[in-house]
């Protein structure tokens, strides 16, 4: 569908849009892939230095960004993906670092538009209109066993972050009502409420930060997997653009993808940050931080690395340490054997052509022995497998097994290998499980890809 | 519709925050993406009741020597008490440091015991230990383990912290962001794991950081032994350390100015679990002595945010926040004084800074673990906290050889 431009960046709340792209071809092993197809001074002060004291030349998941992304999200509430042990959500939390003042006219200019991108990565079977699916585990439904055919799609929509204000929604409810969506009060009398100087008879109408024309929406389905994607844009240009403020850097997320295992309610939690890719800025000395470095941004697009960047460059390389899958676990008796699972998605996507990344990953994989393996796989936009999974369906001849390795740890290092502007650098989590118990943490990076990744926004 | 009370607190806390981000002018690249020359994980357990693993990587296409130091606040290890009267007081228990003919209170007991050990990875070599059994120098079963006798040792009960120094192949510090590591806290009953990433300090440049005489006739001089600081002239011996310089110019990049964690109010309820959740954030200081002097003790505030953009508490800042070595403190800890619980905190989700006041002596360090208490067994994740800004001036303290 084609949308409004004015109404994409300045949706309303409950506001949001979805867009589809047909499957192309795809490669799947047999546990879980899915692949698709296709100057407040104050304000600035505090941000400014938040980037100023630390722009990393790499992408981070402990910093303020300007873009973060949340490489996995899952809803399935219903436990019916082969791949969930339980009835699954993901709580998403999104923070804005812009300190919060005593002045009403600078907390509304500290205000800060993440624009946001689900990116719906899941399948569904040929032989049951609407059943999602990672792989054709998902679909044995009755007495057939369909064919799982890739999909992608996304949906925008927009937060608006008061200054110093944390948000959090779970993925499949979204967030309709959000928190401060307090109008103005008039200067003569702070009961008065307004929106404008009109209704409040010659005096001023003293407006406050809040969220008003923000709207999360649930993920368009359940059960759904992929990624989201949300970048900083600067509510007070009109439209709004990607921004480039000295407070450009001011975002934080996490991510707790949430399992209820059973009956008695036994829970497993695993929590995650999210990736941040900084806008490139100069910090004069004693001035706010210039953040119009690179190519423009108002167009929509968003060069990341390579020359006249705008944004920080992806890495060249990921680093996964990990346990070998079907080790025993060193510590717990009987709690079960080791298993990672392993989330990739490209660094670039064009969201307005609906042209997602495709990026090859190539794995060089370390055991203890010092002894080297290698294997590699296509991420078309999104990629998650067991990591005995990467490179055959039969994990216990994986190059990620512990009885091929015959070690517990384990060093990948993850390269990505692409052609377009939207198919180079790869950015990724890892979730370690013993027997049913699992946490989430981030990947290392190395070295920056000396090619740009472009992420495009209508 | 909700009416919202203007704080009069509220600029002055601006003012604060905004002072203490404008502070750092120079990068830090404390981080948890990338590999570096020092690794701290804060929160390493070994009780019986939780096991953690320890992953330790070289990242390098090179050998990397590693010297690690376990920094122990169990009863396991002796204490000292706080007090001087008398002075360095052995304790297990705050009760020790009573006189019990007098029943003056000496202090409170102080338990930061450091113990040190080395290995070396071969190039690209992933190594795991398990703290409470640590791993035997002769144990070459599961991949090659070069330690030092006798390598890891073990830690049947241990709370505290572990800091991992990448050196050269004779002990001595050296920058060559090779390592990187990862913590994976487990419930050894019921298997619950929490995994976080050891948090990386980047050495400014590849050259070593050799140890001087500190204090006495020799001061600042090079030296290798302690006898090298001892007087010629004059009465007063000097020791032989080496000193770590986390400035962000000339050895290691420096500590954040603040920390900043997403989380529940404490209790709240997971809105899709239905589970009562608790927060324990753990903080470890970034200036140490690890060479057997005073442990560091410091002081932090927390600022408090819920999801109406309300600072918590009268002032948004909580009471000043003392600690010795270690701090583990869960987000409804009396300490804070303020209200993270969810009936006063407002809202279910918060954020929260953790500022070193501006008199203390260290920086911070730390992670965050949650507890989801739903079902027969509390299920818990832990997560890196952010970073913010630059803060020069930390030291960590080395013996000499290492």
């Amino acid at each position: 569908m084609k949308l409004d431009k004015f109404r994409i960046r300045f949706g309303g709340v409950g506001e949001w849009n979805e867009r589809r792209w047909a499957m192309q071809k795809t490669r799947r092993v047999a546990s879980a892939v899915a692949g698709c197809g296709v100057a407040l001074a104050l304000g600035v002060l505090g941000t400014v230095s938040a980037a100023h004291a630390a722009q990393p030349v790499l992408p981070t998941s402990d910093k303020p960004a300007a873009i973060l992304v949340w490489p996995k999200v899952v809803v399935d509430t219903s436990d019916n993906l082969s791949t969930s042990t339980g009835s699954t959500d993901t709580l998403i939390q999104l923070s804005s670092v812009v300190p919060t003042t005593g002045s009403a006219t600078l907390n509304i200019a500290g205000v800060k538009q993440a624009h946001c991108f689900y990116v719906n990565a899941t399948g569904h079977c040929s032989n049951g209109a609407g059943t999602g699916c990672l792989s054709s585990d998902d679909c044995a439904i009755g007495t057939t066993i369909g064919v799982c055919t890739p999909g992608w799609s996304e949906t925008d929509f927009d937060v608006r972050l008061t200054p110093e204000q944390p948000l959090a929604w779970l993925a499949s409810d979204g967030l309709r009502n959000l928190p401060l969506s307090k109008p103005g009060f008039c200067s003569n009398n702070g009961a008065i409420v307004c929106n404008s100087d009109n209704q409040c008879g010659g005096f001023t109408c003293v407006l406050q930060a809040s969220n008003a024309g923000s709207g999360v929406p649930p993920t368009p389905e359940d059960p759904f997997v992929g990624s989201l994607t949300c970048i900083q844009f600067d509510p007070t240009t009109n439209p709004a653009d990607p921004d480039t403020t000295p407070s450009a850097n001011s975002l934080i997320g996490n991510a707790s993808i949430e399992v209820v295992l059973n009956p008695d309610g036994d829970l497993d939690i695993q929590k995650y940050n999210a990736i941040g890719i900084q806008k490139l800025c100069t910090f004069p000395p004693s001035a706010p931080a210039v953040c119009t470095l690179g190519a423009s941004t108002s167009g929509g697009i968003l060069q990341l690395g390579g020359g006249n960047a705008a944004y920080q460059g992806c890495p060249a390389r990921l680093v996964l340490n990990h346990f070998f899958d079907g080790a025993e676990d060193p510590i717990g008796a009987g709690n079960g054997l080791t298993s990672t699972d392993l989330t990739l998605v490209p660094c670039g996507n064009n969201f307005l052509t609906q042209t997602p990344g495709q990026v090859t990953a190539q794995f060089l994989v370390f055991n203890e022995f010092e002894q080297r393996f290698s294997t590699s796989t296509n991420v078309n936009c999104f990629y998650e497998s067991e990591i005995s999974n990467i490179d055959t369906p039969d994990s216990g001849r994986s190059i990620f097994s512990f009885n091929v390795a015959g070690t517990l740890a384990g060093q990948t290092i993850i390269r990505g290998v692409g052609s377009s502007s939207t198919g180079n650098g790869l950015l990724g989590v890892a979730r370690v499980f013993i027997g049913d118990n699992g946490a989430a943490y981030n990947l290392n990076e190395r070295g920056t890809s000396t090619t740009p990744d472009i992420i495009t926004v209508p | 519709m909700r009416v919202l009370k203007q704080n009069p607190w509220l600029p002055s806390l601006g003012v604060l925050l905004a002072a203490v981000v404008a502070g750092g002018v120079a990068r830090a690249d404390v981080t948890t993406d990338e590999p570096g020359s020092i690794v701290i994980f804060p929160k390493v357990i070994s009780d019986g009741t939780r096991d953690t693993l320890i992953q330790l990587t070289n990242t390098s296409t090179s050998a990397a020597h590693v010297h690690c130091v376990y920094i122990d606040t169990s009863t396991a290890s002796p204490g000292t008490c706080s007090g001087t009267t008398p002075p360095a007081e052995r304790c297990s228990i705050d009760a020790d440091c009573v006189d019990p003919a007098t029943g003056n209170q000496n202090g409170v007991c102080i338990i930061c015991q450091e113990s040190d050990f080395d290995f070396s990875l071969t190039p690209l070599q992933p190594t795991v230990w398990r703290v409470s059994t640590g791993r035997d120098s002769s144990d070459q079963s599961n991949g090659i383990f070069l330690s030092q006798p006798p390598g890891v040792p073990p830690k049947p009960l241990f709370l505290g912290e572990l800091k991992c120094f990448q050196t050269d192949i004779d002990g001595v510090p050296t920058g060559g962001n090779a390592l990187k590591g990862e913590a994976t806290l487990e419930n050894i009953d019921n298997g619950q794991i929490s995994e976080y990433n050891g948090i990386a300090i980047k050495a400014v440049n590849t050259t070593t950081v050799s140890p001087v005489c500190v204090g006495g006739q020799f001061d600042t001089l090079p030296c290798r032994t302690d006898t090298n600081c001892v007087h010629t002239t004059g009465t007063t011996d000097g020791v032989c350390r080496t000193i770590l310089l986390l400035d962000n110019t000339t050895q290691y990049n420096a500590c954040p100015t603040q920390l900043v964690v997403n989380h529940y109010s404490e209790g709240a309820e997971d809105p899709f679990t239905g589970a009562d959740v608790h927060s324990e954030l753990t903080l470890v200081p970034c200036t140490e002595d690890l060479a057997g002097a005073t442990a560091t003790s410091t002081t932090v505030r927390f600022a408090g945010f819920n999801e109406f953009e309300q600072p918590v508490g009268l002032t948004g800042l909580s009471k000043i926040v003392p600690f010795t070595c270690w701090l583990n403190i869960g987000l409804d800890d009396p300490r804070l004084t303020f209200g993270f619980d969810r009936s006063t905190f407002g809202s279910t989700f918060g954020k929260t800074r953790v500022l070193p006041t501006s008199n203390s002596m260290s920086g911070v360090l730390g992670v965050l673990e949650e507890f989801h208490q739903g079902g027969t067994r509390d299920a818990t994740a832990a997560v890196n906290l952010h970073v913010i800004g630059a803060r020069p001036g930390d030291t960590i303290t080395l013996p000499s050889g290492n």
